[in-house]
């Protein structure tokens, strides 16, 4: 009978692996269990002493007095306490942050939401209006609320514990118990302190820096116990990432140092009073996160990194006209601001038309550089293109840089390739080339003259005996290291996509051959153009931008896409949704994505087929699985309602899983 | 898929788990749609289906997971066990290998389960006397030594299906329950029973105010 009570306190203990159990700690829980028997009676002596060390630890503050001092108090504390429980030692550590309790933590027992509803115990931490937690030391952290502010902390309503308190977010909530009426009480203020704390930060541009500075000296006596705060870290991971991409360093919208803000939707960073301009415009046209502050997803990164402000102000600053509204800087006000603003993006009166069809272009045709990963080194949109005529200069999007290649091609264009692309970066470099490619052109095939729409740099020319043969001697022309990607042989040749005529050059094509060529840029400034993200191509058995972007096998293409109001519910002409591609197709990163997405896994295609049966035809276990189980998430939470059930938090687990490893270890994933 | 019975007391996951051709998904089918194949496929990731029992009056609700044997048609997540209170780990009795592998199950679910994971060792195809290979108390030992749960079963004539899924459900409702009824006066108990948690910085405290006390 002993020993059956033994193992049910086990259980109790909740969801500990046994990987994680040493056999001193599993006698140490033996122990326990003994003196847990006596811990009742003694706990009212116990409590008083808890109010003792309270007393000194205001005493303790009042004197000012450094946390070592304190720490030793608390040790002579809880050297007394030791006698009444060997381990209970939340209290000694739940250690009360500075004036504002900006970093509380300590034990806490959280309940859990599996079957068991058992509590277990997590060493729980108030930081950067996040509340994360952790079994053990070494453990990672877990983040339980990533924003405070969205929390609402409360009395539960039907708790089966005492010193218990509830955090209530928008989507979940969470029974947290502690050890004491005082310790719950002091945690209820933390979490209230934190709040509002963070409400008062998202005020002041320079929250980040101020937080670090006010809790580092509490960090550096707890070093021991707290490894570097992650969210930190990540945060700051992904700000040098996002700043080292061209432009990025400053404001896309008023030049203002140092932007700690981004539309994740245009793919660019902010200033706090753009930022807030943007986010009065509503999240259709623009989608503002906190670099610092918020929790990104992997996808969301991915396509900030394949854009950037330079290019962004490339086609939306293509000819400013200050007489519609004046250039937003740093300093002005907010009007001026807004109108810029207005102006800029949603009013687009900067952007530069696509070329149209004139005679002297008739005979040309377009395509899209096909682009992978975005290279360490700079990478610009770039129109380039044989044939140049100057009132095209519109085009002529690049930098200087560009000069020296566009030097080169001319020497390259007179080796007597027949085709050329061509970096145009000014009107004169565009005279020679137009003189050059005149020649050129007489002797070109049909389908070799045209605008290549994002080039990357180090490209053109040399053309042997093909077409507009874009040159690169960048290898990571061939590295899909980033996504989860098959080169599937889109279209055209390896470089481009297929040739166009000029006559058909409009916004919804180009925005479709981007797609297919994983090119945000071009994507981008197809959007610009009032592309149709969801517009249909009838020329192609009906299949709309994004399933093109499936065939690339590109997350940052497909995000980028939904981001833009990209739909996943259209079929094409045979009745296959985007995740029936994904699905067919065998990217198990794009099923997670479209997945999360809420993609409607029910969809049947005209021959009656769900995405399902095609992936257990395919015997793909990774995609059956991803969408079996979200199949069941929606089942469970219909019957169920939201909170609370076990199906759920598993789903969200395993989609995490398949989310980073499709980001970050995509190797991983392709498994024949 | 029981949607009549939405209502119920308790949810508990349960995972099948065991060599390939143990014949799992045939269990799953026959309790919860009283269905048999003989000619059923492979199963490709994972499958689910649920169904609810009646215990002590309670009902609950039973979400079974049933994961591919075969390690190619196995997905890459340790999820199958995320959250499972219970586990019917199969074998063949009429295919010595796939009860020799028990152990390797077995150490699956110690890296990835639960640890109070409640486990059932199934001896399915009982029907096929004629072919036995295990015998029924060298199977019966071998749990006794682990601390599972013993059966034998055929999901082709039905026998000791119901009462497989019957007896784990209930064996875990009853922790699930005890550890209730003991939770609330018994409310410090679990404090000392999760000395797992405790992190070097406070031993290293308490070590040190210990020795302040002899001296």
């Amino acid at each position: 009978m002993t020993s059956r009570r033994v193992a049910l306190v086990q259980v109790t203990s909740g969801i500990l692996r046994k990987e994680d159990l040493s056999y001193e700690e599993e006698d140490l829980s033996y122990k326990e269990e003994d003196l847990s028997y006596e811990e009742e009676d003694l706990r009212t002596e116990k409590e008083d002493l808890r109010t003792e060390k309270e007393d000194l630890n205001t005493k303790e503050e009042d004197l000012s007095t450094e946390e070592e001092d304190l720490s030793s108090e608390e040790e002579d504390l809880s050297s007394e306490e030791e006698d009444l429980s060997s381990e209970d030692l939340s209290t000694s550590s739940l250690l009360q942050g500075d004036g504002n309790l900006l970093q509380t933590e300590g034990y806490l027992f959280k309940r859990n939401s599996n079957a068991f509803k058992n509590y277990v115990r997590r060493w729980f931490c108030i930081q950067d209006s996040q509340l994360v937690y952790r079994k053990r030391t070494k453990d990672t952290l877990t983040v339980m609320e990533d924003d405070l502010r969205l929390c609402t902390i409360r009395q539960p309503v039907d708790s089966d514990r005492r010193f218990c308190f509830e955090v209530l977010s928008p989507t979940r909530s969470h029974i947290l118990q502690a050890d004491s009426d005082e310790e719950c009480q002091l945690w209820v203020s933390a979490l209230n302190a934190s709040i509002s704390h963070a409400y008062k930060e998202t005020m002041h541009s320079q929250e980040v820096e101020n937080k670090r500075s006010s809790t580092s000296s509490k960090e550096s006596s707890q070093s021991d116990m707290l490894p570097a705060e992650p969210k930190q870290s990540k945060a700051k991971i992904r700000m040098e990432q996002l700043l080292t991409i061209p432009g990025n360093s400053h404001c896309c919208d008023c030049g203002a140092n140092e932007p700690r803000w981004a539309s994740i939707n245009l793919g660019i960073t902010l200033c706090i009073e753009c930022s807030g301009i943007h986010r009065g415009f509503g999240v259709h046209l623009s989608k503002v996160r906190s670099i610092t502050l918020d929790t990104w997803e992997p996808e969301h990164l991915k396509v900030m990194l394949e854009i950037g402000n330079d290019v962004v102000n490339r086609i939306y600053e293509a000819e400013v006209d200050e007489a519609i509204a004046a250039r937003a800087t740093p300093d002005c006000n907010r009007t001026i601001r807004e109108s810029w603003i207005r102006a800029k993006y949603f009013q687009r009166a900067f952007i530069k038309k696509l070329p149209g069809v004139n005679k002297s272009n008739v005979s040309r045709k377009w395509s899209v550089r096909k682009k992978t990963r975005r290279s360490s080194s700079q990478s610009f949109l770039k129109t380039s293109r044989s044939g140049g005529e100057l009132k095209d200069s519109a085009w002529s999007r690049n930098r200087v840089v560009s000069e020296d290649l566009s030097s080169e091609l001319l020497e390259g264009g007179e080796t007597g390739a027949i085709g050329a692309v061509l970096s145009v970066s000014n009107a004169t470099l565009m005279e020679k080339r137009s003189f050059k490619n005149n020649a050129r052109e007489e002797q070109a095939s049909g389908d070799v003259a045209g605008i290549v729409f994002g080039d990357d740099p180090p490209l053109f020319v040399a053309g042997l005996n093909k077409s507009l043969d874009l040159e690169s001697s960048d290898e990571s022309l061939h590295e899909y290291d980033d996504e989860a990607s098959i080169n599937v042989g889109v279209d055209g040749d390896d470089f481009t996509t297929s040739w166009e005529d000029m006559s058909k050059l409009d916004p919804n094509l180009l925005l479709y051959k981007a797609s297919a060529a994983r090119n945000l840029p071009v994507m981008l400034e197809a959007l610009a153009n009032r592309a149709d993200p969801n517009w249909v191509n009838l020329e192609e058995d009906g299949k709309t931008p994004i399933m093109k972007a499936v065939q690339t096998g590109s997350l940052a293409a497909c995000e980028f896409l939904l981001l833009n109001n990209a739909k996943l519910d259209r079929k094409d002409k045979n009745g296959k949704t985007a995740l029936h591609h994904a699905t067919i197709l065998g990217h198990t990163g794009q099923v997670c994505q479209f997945l999360k997405r809420r993609a409607d896994q029910n969809a049947k295609d005209n021959q009656g087929q769900t995405p399902l049966d095609i992936a257990v035809a395919n015997a793909n276990a990774d995609i059956v699985t991803l969408l079996r189980l979200a199949k069941l998430n929606d089942e469970m939470k219909e019957s169920d309602g939201y909170l609370g059930n076990p199906g759920d938090e598993t789903f969200q687990d395993v989609f995490r899983d398949f989310t980073n490893m499709a980001s970050n270890n995509p190797e991983k994933l392709k498994r024949k | 898929m029981g949607t009549k019975d939405d209502e119920y007391d308790y949810l508990f996951k349960v995972v099948l788990i065991g060599d390939s051709g143990v014949g799992k998904s045939n269990l799953l089918s026959r309790f919860t749609r009283n269905e048999f194949n003989l000619e059923s496929k492979s199963t490709i990731g994972v499958e689910f289906a649920t169904r609810s029992i009646q215990v002590d009056g309670k009902t609950i609700k039973a979400q079974i997971w049933d994961t591919a044997g075969q390690e190619r048609y196995r997905a890459i997540t340790s999820a199958y066990y995320r959250g499972a209170v219970g586990a019917l780990l199969v074998y063949d009795i009429a295919k010595h290998l796939t009860y020799e592998n028990v152990e390797r199950w077995l150490r699956e679910l110690r890296d990835h389960a639960d640890q109070n994971i409640v486990i059932m060792l199934v001896g399915n195809k009982s029907d096929l006397r004629h072919l036995r290979a295990v015998p029924t108390d060298e199977a019966r030992n071998f749990a006794e030594r682990n601390n599972l749960s013993f059966i034998e079963t055929s999901a082709l004539d039905s026998t000791n299906v119901e009462s497989a899924f019957h007896n784990i459900l209930t064996e875990i409702y009853k922790i699930v329950s005890q550890k209730q009824i003991r939770d609330s006066p018994d409310d410090d108990n679990s404090p000392s029973s999760n000395v797992q948690t405790i992190t070097v910085a406070p031993t290293d405290l308490k070590g040190q105010s210990k020795k302040q006390c002899c001296s």
